[in-house]
């Protein structure tokens, strides 16, 4: 077949490839923005060639397949530093804005606040029976109170507001696994024949894949039909195939938000707490751990500076002789009701919301009753199904903040986990929400016990500051943390805690920011479009073209010289 | 390694974001004059700020109640001082009406003038610091002396409450506030009762049951002054303590200013360096993007 014919069908199937290599260049550069594109290239191989009789002669060029120029483990690697770069990020931001109510380098915080509050107290002690020092007393034990309860409600509404945002994530969760679900059916369909690449979809796919990575963590592996399966939250289906789990979310006991996932039974299940990566990660950590350390640290201030105060107050004179009156009101009190069968009444107690969890693992009649030292829930093991309900009771009362709240002698049946409700939620309120000066005190000034005595003759003791002393010199006594410090120490290292988690999350964040940008720069360096290089592609296609453009010319002169041999 | 537009393009974001937080921050430093303006910037400077801070309110609010025991003392001294010296006049009365030839007018007018020192001496008892009498203890509210018409004092109304002066964390300093201790003590010198004895001997209408009643006054009479300046010494290492203590706090509170300053102030000079250091860094980061960004092959493909 080398004749002219053979030529021309070289220079023919030449101008066909070269073309197609324009137009796959042509793709690249309109793509050189698109997020999630990789560059493609056209595959060219020599055709078959023909025998002749100086032995095979080649045939031309053919066009094989358009690949995507791409590596697996990159993409996989940077789903999961993208997990972290998700769970970083928005810790970050959460802990920046609780930094925000606890800023205190202007001097205007709490700190300042107690300052002031002991300095009255002071104050009043100089004059003990002045109008002026008891006016002042109230307005800055008023202001304290006030500063107490706007942190801790900031706190409160920061809790909630990411609520909002975790309801949005869902929602974008779902979207995507739809989005993949529906690429999955497309890459099906294309690659059936076993003999094209969805190149595009599947650019698409991991593009989806990522933004998925940076909500929550998960693992993915590709099905020998192309198609892709997901799960998130270490091991939770959320795409098989072209069927999606859809993910929701319920209050829990807090009045905060959990995430659920629907197990094969349809049954809501949740999973907040196995979910280990991504932005969920990241807010879940600081509203579930962080800040409600914090509450329960900032209630825990305001519980036993209001005890203090008060036992001292209590034990005091008012100008009018009164005695035994608190100084502040709103202490906590936990209340609620433990399950169907152990019941909590009473008033009193704890600092802030109290968890109680029944989990397995103890002994009957030694149930051990642990507190976790970040959130301060309660935790008792028990023996399923042999600790009673009484024993439950008893080892409950053992706990000082809760003591009270806790039914004395509930009826003696065995407890079973699992069978009913066996976590349950005192909400109790919180020192720290509800602390405020004593209406009565805040009303009638004279009421504040200044004095250390009162005598009916000869009259009453308006000059005695004894009392006054004694409160103020609280502000020195290591009341805090077992009596290991004091309440201006304690509140400090809350503060300097938050700094340091900040500035941890910070440096957490800039890291995996780093990382992620190294990955991302690798991925382009394989994957990227070069303008450069698609303008050397072109000039080189375009000359290949015309050269084929020129064989055919040659073949149709040659073709005209044998005519004009005729 | 192959290099695309968009890699140069995202790692040029990058420098420039890093180098304007940089720039932020430096910014904000010189503006406020602080090194620490979120808790973050330095967590474990801010807790020492936080103690400097409430260091330096306790001791102004110690030295405030210092300068208020001070003041108090000072107008006991006062009051003391005048005392004494008016029973000292009362005895050189007593003294110079000593005799049986002085004339009844002569006495009479005499009595005239002890019972104005009487009443001047029990005003001064009944002084107010404020609203609140000084030498009635914590009865703070009732005068502590009073007299009935023909001057025989009666009873003290207050008690023995001592004003507590805090000066320093857990530490007070009691200042006696009982002014029995000063006017009649217990085994002492009634100063009242002895001036009703002398104003008594001086209106007896008896010259020589009078002269007596005169001449038992004197003794007591100097007596109670030597009471009163006693007191008077007491109070002196009181007022001595009080000083002492508020030139510790006034030697501290500097000390402690310059710690507060030194941790928490920013310093000035360094930061300006730091800015000029950024800023080139910046401009030379967008020099280089101006430089690397625009050309491509196309530039020179005709």
């Amino acid at each position: 077949m080398s004749d002219i014919y053979g030529v021309l069908s070289i220079g023919s199937k030449a101008l066909r490839v070269q073309q197609k290599g324009i137009h796959v260049t042509g793709n690249n550069i309109a793509n050189v923005n698109t997020p999630g594109y990789s560059r493609q290239r056209l595959n060219m191989a020599s055709d078959v060639p023909v025998s002749s009789s100086v032995g095979p002669l080649g045939s031309g060029v053919q066009a094989n397949a358009v690949e995507r120029v791409y590596q697996r483990f990159l993409g996989v690697q940077i789903n999961n530093e993208t997990q972290g770069l998700g769970r970083w990020e928005s810790y970050k931001d959460t802990l920046e804005r609780v930094e925000m109510i606890f800023d205190e380098s202007g001097g205007h915080g709490m700190n300042q606040v107690m300052s002031e509050f002991w300095n009255a107290w002071q104050d009043l002690s100089t004059d003990p029976s002045g109008q002026i020092e008891r006016t002042i007393l109230v307005a800055k034990s008023e202001m304290l109170a006030f500063t107490f309860n706007k942190n801790y409600e900031d706190l409160q509404t920061l809790q909630k507001d990411f609520d909002m945002m975790i309801t949005g994530t869902v929602a974008d969760i779902n979207q995507l696994a739809e989005e993949i679900v529906d690429l999955n059916q497309k890459i099906i369909q294309i690659e059936s024949g076993g003999q094209h690449a969805a190149n595009d979809y599947r650019d698409q796919r991991d593009l989806a894949l990522k933004e998925i990575a940076a909500l929550i963590d998960i693992s993915s592996f590709e099905a020998a039909d192309g198609s892709v399966s997901v799960s998130v939250a270490s091991g939770h289906v959320l795409v098989e195939g072209s069927h999606t789990h859809v993910l929701s979310t319920r209050q829990n006991a807090f009045g905060l938000l959990d995430i659920t996932w629907p197990d094969p039974a349809a049954n809501m299940v949740a999973i907040t707490d196995e979910i280990a990566g991504g932005k969920l990660k990241g807010w879940l950590d600081a509203r579930n751990l962080d800040i409600r350390n914090y509450m329960r640290r900032l209630d825990t201030l305001a519980q036993t500076l209001m005890q203090e105060v008060n036992t001292l107050h209590a034990n005091g004179y008012g100008l009018d002789g009164s005695t035994g009156n608190e100084f502040f009101t709103g202490a906590a009190t936990a209340s609620g009701v433990m399950g169907s069968l152990l019941t909590i009444t009473a008033e009193a107690g704890g600092a802030g919301n109290l968890n109680i969890e029944l989990i397995a693992g103890g002994t009957a009649g030694a149930e051990t009753v642990t507190t976790d030292p970040v959130t301060g829930d309660i935790r008792i093991a028990i023996e399923d199904g042999v600790s009673t309900r009484a024993q439950i009771a008893t080892a409950l009362q053992n706990q000082t903040s809760i003591a009270s709240a806790v039914a004395g002698a509930p009826p003696n049946t065995a407890w079973m986990l699992g069978t009913g409700t066996d976590s349950v939620t005192l909400t109790g309120g919180s020192s720290a929400a509800g602390i405020h000066v004593n209406m009565n005190i805040a009303n009638d000034m004279n009421m504040i016990a200044a004095a250390q005595g009162y005598e009916a003759v000869p009259g009453d003791k308006p000059g005695d500051s004894g009392n006054a002393i004694a409160i103020a010199n609280l502000q020195n006594s290591l009341s805090m943390n077992g009596n290991t410090s004091s309440f201006d120490a304690y509140y400090n290292s809350l503060v300097s805690d938050v700094g340091l988690a900040v500035q941890q999350a910070g440096s957490y964040y800039d890291h995996q920011s780093n990382m992620v940008l190294q990955l991302e720069n690798y991925r382009e360096s394989i994957s990227g479009v070069s303008i450069d290089e698609e303008m050397i592609n072109l000039v080189k296609f375009q000359n290949a073209y015309q050269a084929a453009a020129k064989l055919i010319t040659t073949a149709d002169e040659m073709m005209q010289s044998v005519l004009n041999m005729i | 390694m192959r290099v695309t537009q968009k890699m140069m393009t995202a790692n040029f974001t990058s420098y420039i974001h890093r180098q304007g937080e940089g720039l932020v921050k430096i910014q904000q430093k010189i503006a406020s004059q602080k090194r620490i303006n979120t808790i973050s910037d330095d967590p474990i400077g801010m807790s020492q700020v936080l103690k400097y801070r409430t260091k330096l309110e306790a001791i102004s609010q110690y030295e405030d109640n210092i300068t208020q025991g001070i003041t108090r003392l000072e107008v006991n001294e006062q009051i003391l001082d005048l005392t004494a010296e008016l029973v000292g006049f009362a005895k050189g009365v007593a003294e110079g009406h000593l005799g049986l030839n002085i004339a009844a007018e002569e006495k009479r007018l005499a009595a005239e003038q002890i019972k104005g020192f009487y009443d001047q001496i029990m005003q001064m008892a009944n002084s107010k610091f404020g609203d609140n009498y000084i030498f009635s203890g914590h009865a703070t509210d009732t005068a502590p002396f009073s007299r009935l018409a023909d001057f025989s004092p009666e009873n003290y109304h207050g008690d023995d409450g001592t004003v507590r002066i805090l000066v320093s964390e857990n530490v007070d300093i009691d200042v006696d506030a009982d002014g029995r201790n000063i006017f009649m003590p217990g085994g002492g010198v009634n100063i009242f009762q002895q001036l009703k004895n002398l104003i008594d001997g001086l209106e007896n209408p008896d010259p020589v049951l009078g002269n007596a009643q005169i001449d038992a006054t004197i003794d007591p009479l100097f007596n109670a002054r030597e009471q009163i300046n006693n007191k008077r010494a007491e109070y002196g290492p009181i007022f001595y303590r009080l000083q002492a203590t508020d030139d510790y706090w006034s030697n501290l509170k500097p000390k402690i200013q310059d710690a507060l300053a030194g941790t928490e102030e920013a310093d000035i000079p360094r930061a300006i360096v730091e800015l000029q250091n950024l800023e080139l860094a910046y401009e030379t980061t967008l020099a280089t993007a101006a430089r690397i960004i625009q050309p491509s092959l196309m530039d020179f493909l005709r």
